[in-house]
């Protein structure tokens, strides 16, 4: 038993870093992926570091993804990486190997389809543009869609992203779908997991973002940090992260088990990762203060980035589910 | 990183399994100072006849000279088989005797640390003063230099078991002319000396488990000190390290162990139909595995390390916001079973009682957010 990232896993989060802090600023990003950063990511392995060598992936662990994550969402990367990841998984999982080693190599994106509450004849789509491709993952079943003709296109939450409109009746046979439970809940797993790892990033990054300006910000003759007010907040900040990677940790390495089909460790990282992520959002914009209401400040981005993360993901629930399942089973201590 | 555990430690996991099983004991602890204290020494004296008596001590004091993942092992077991609160030993096994390893002399470690362990000794702490609480380094309970020993003059409060005690760690203000963390000394005080006058204080639950001190010209051997004369301070923040860094491997399992228990209780009375408690209980159970998978990396840390961080203080946060969390949701899931202090839920109330005791206990959250904002985020101090 050692729960501490190794020196690979470190050079892992360094290189990664490195790469979104050159290429995904946080003063003006990109809003999309254009193909040359798409082309880098692919070469970078994100798209399948966990996926098995037979199906293109690189045959390392959901726990490497979850490092990778963690800096997708420090970084506020754009782009529907989670999804064509998931999407390859699923065809690998299914004996679709060929598709999934397209996959992995970027050939195609796949966009998200999520349902609309009230409007069950409608699906949500996410990252529609450029992806040939849709995903649907309902609670039992799984599909992968040509990505239907929009009904109409709005604004996103993130500032510069769209959404479409799509009719549920056009999605058309499925070019890779599974009912299996077993499956299916095992792909809504790793969706989870590499969620929670993105929204334990914002925790951490929101924590780093209002720290530094706690120190630099001067009021009342000195920096806002010195005062418990601000200090407290930060604080707490640090704790929430510290939190929500750990818990992280723990679902990506239990998951990894063979044999596990517990949804309970997945779950309580979503709901806990979902309430720091918001709660550390938060207070970076509001020790920002004014200047965090603004797009001037990266601050409103974190925010955003929480709710679609949230959103797309099905968090606002996992607590209750989690509340409803029998008692944690214990494997690892036999 | 890796979360599996050697085919040793399932097998030492396995062995202790049995005997917890066999050995915990069935009868009350008795409610009296003395009954409770007898009762305390001789379930501690039965783990180390078994062997496990300080599990990651040092062999050659009485210790098994295991390492913290067997004490890890140990205290997960311990917790699910329900085994008894640790009561009076819980000061000279969380900190007096690790501050003994850690600082104390060859002697002081002989003559202390296999009693601790055997059950012999109890040990209270004396830091807090009525005028020195959160902030500690304004003590002013005086020990001047005479020949060979310290005599000292003043007053301790929030002291726990000190009715009970054999010995104190006592940190004393040596150097008349010193200010805030320097001249203090970390001395260990023997409890029988004459001079020593104890009054127990009962609190909110009912219990009266802490005590004020006071200590009219009572003489302590010089070679009781721990470190050395004036670097008491030092001494006593490794103390606090212990009590904020691996003491959490058991206190987490217990939350897991009531959450759980909460949750039966909840299905019993039919109470976990509503969507508002399973909701709760949802976060709560989210926000037990965190602390686990937090200890889990503290130990991993410490393993490595050796001397717990200031990262502490953020488990201690968490911890202390969590346990109160999980006990205010049980006093609302039992309805009118919260107000019946002699019914079925009796031992809970008591918890629940007790539970705003952790958020002061080992320093306070809000100077733990002090500490977690200037010594780990590196804001600026304000004082």
């Amino acid at each position: 038993m050692d729960f501490l990232p190794d020196a690979d896993q470190d050079a892992l989060v360094e290189a990664t870093r490195e790469y979104i802090g050159s290429r995904f600023p946080l003063i003006d990003p990109p809003t999309r992926l254009d193909d040359v950063r798409w082309k880098e990511i692919t070469e970078l392995g994100w798209l399948g570091l966990a996926t098995d060598e037979q199906a293109g992936g690189a045959g390392a662990t959901l726990l490497d993804e979850v490092f990778v994550f963690r800096e997708i969402g420090r970084g506020l990367v754009c782009g529907p990486i989670l999804t064509t990841l998931a999407t390859a998984r699923l065809a690998a999982w299914t004996d679709q190997t060929a598709l999934a080693a397209d996959l992995v190599a970027g050939q195609s994106r796949v966009a998200r389809a999520l349902p609309l509450p009230g409007e069950p004849d409608r699906l949500l789509v996410l990252d529609g543009d450029d992806a040939p491709l849709t995903l649907v993952v309902d609670s039992c079943h799984a599909a992968l869609h040509r990505t239907p003709a929009a009904l109409s296109t709005h604004p996103g939450l993130e500032d510069g992203t769209s959404v479409s409109h799509v009719a549920r009746a056009d999605l058309g046979v499925p070019e890779v779908s599974s009912d299996d439970a077993l499956t299916v809940r095992r792909l809504r797993r790793v969706l989870s997991i590499l969620t929670s790892a993105q929204l334990a990033g914002i925790a951490g990054v929101t924590r780093d973002l209002a720290t530094a300006f706690a120190k630099d910000r001067v009021q009342f003759g000195k920096p806002i940090g010195a005062f418990q007010a601000i200090k407290h907040k930060c604080a707490d900040m640090a704790t929430a992260a510290l939190a929500a990677e750990n818990v992280t940790y723990f679902a990506a390495l239990t998951e990894a088990r063979a044999g596990c089909d517990s949804d309970y460790n997945a779950l309580a990282a979503a709901a806990n990762t979902r309430r720091a992520a918001f709660a550390n959002a938060r207070a970076n914009v509001q020790i920002h203060g004014a200047m965090g209401f603004t797009v001037e400040d990266s601050a409103h981005r974190f925010v955003k980035r929480a709710h679609t993360l949230s959103a797309t993901e099905g968090f606002d629930h996992a607590a209750e589910l989690l509340g409803g399942l029998p008692s944690a089973e214990s494997s690892e201590e036999s | 990183m890796d979360l599996s555990f050697t085919e040793e430690d399932c097998a030492f996991r396995r062995d202790v399994r049995a005997w917890l099983q066999a050995n915990i004991p069935t009868t009350e602890r008795p409610e009296d100072f003395e009954g409770g204290r007898a009762w305390d020494m001789a379930w501690q004296r039965r783990q180390f006849n078994g062997g496990y008596g300080g599990i990651a001590w040092p062999q050659e004091y009485g210790g098994q000279g295991l390492d913290l993942v067997r004490q890890l092992i140990w205290f997960e077991e311990y917790a699910k088989a329900g085994g008894p609160d640790i009561g009076c030993g819980f000061v000279g096994i969380n900190h007096g005797g690790p501050t003994l390893i850690a600082r104390g002399s060859e002697a002081q470690k002989r003559r202390h640390l296999p009693k601790i362990l055997a059950g012999e000794e109890v040990w209270c702490q004396g830091f807090s003063e009525p005028g020195a609480g959160s902030d500690l380094a304004s003590i002013s309970t005086r020990a001047s230099i005479e020949g060979d020993e310290l005599v000292v003059n003043g007053q301790k409060i929030w002291t726990s078991y000190a009715h009970v005690a054999d010995f104190q760690e006592l940190l004393v203000r040596t150097d008349p002319a010193s200010e805030r963390h320097h001249g203090l000394t970390w001395v260990i005080c023997d409890m029988h000396t004459t001079g020593i006058t104890v009054r127990p204080i009962v609190s909110m639950d009912g219990l009266a488990e802490f005590c004020e001190v006071f200590y009219d010209d009572v003489r302590i051997p010089l070679d009781n000190v721990v470190g050395e004369i004036g670097q008491g301070w030092s001494v006593a923040m490794s103390t606090l390290g212990f009590e904020r860094g691996t003491g959490f491997m058991k206190l987490q399992t217990e939350l897991a162990v009531a959450l759980e228990s909460l949750v039966t209780d909840a299905a019993e009375l039919g109470t976990l139909g509503d969507p508002v408690l399973r909701k709760e209980l949802g976060e709560l159970r989210a926000d037990v595995l965190a602390m686990r998978a937090m200890t889990y990396a503290t130990v991993s840390s410490a393993a490595r390390t050796d001397v717990p961080g200031p990262e502490g203080s953020m488990i201690k946060v968490f911890y202390a916001d969590l346990a109160q969390r999980i006990h205010r949701t049980r006093m609302n899931a039992i309805g009118a079973h919260a107000l019946d202090r002699g019914g079925r839920y009796a031992h809970d109330i008591g918890e629940y009682l007790y539970s705003y005791a952790t958020t002061m206990g080992g320093g306070t959250s809000e100077v733990q957010r002090d500490i977690i904002g200037e010594r780990i985020l590196g804001l600026p101090r304000n004082r």
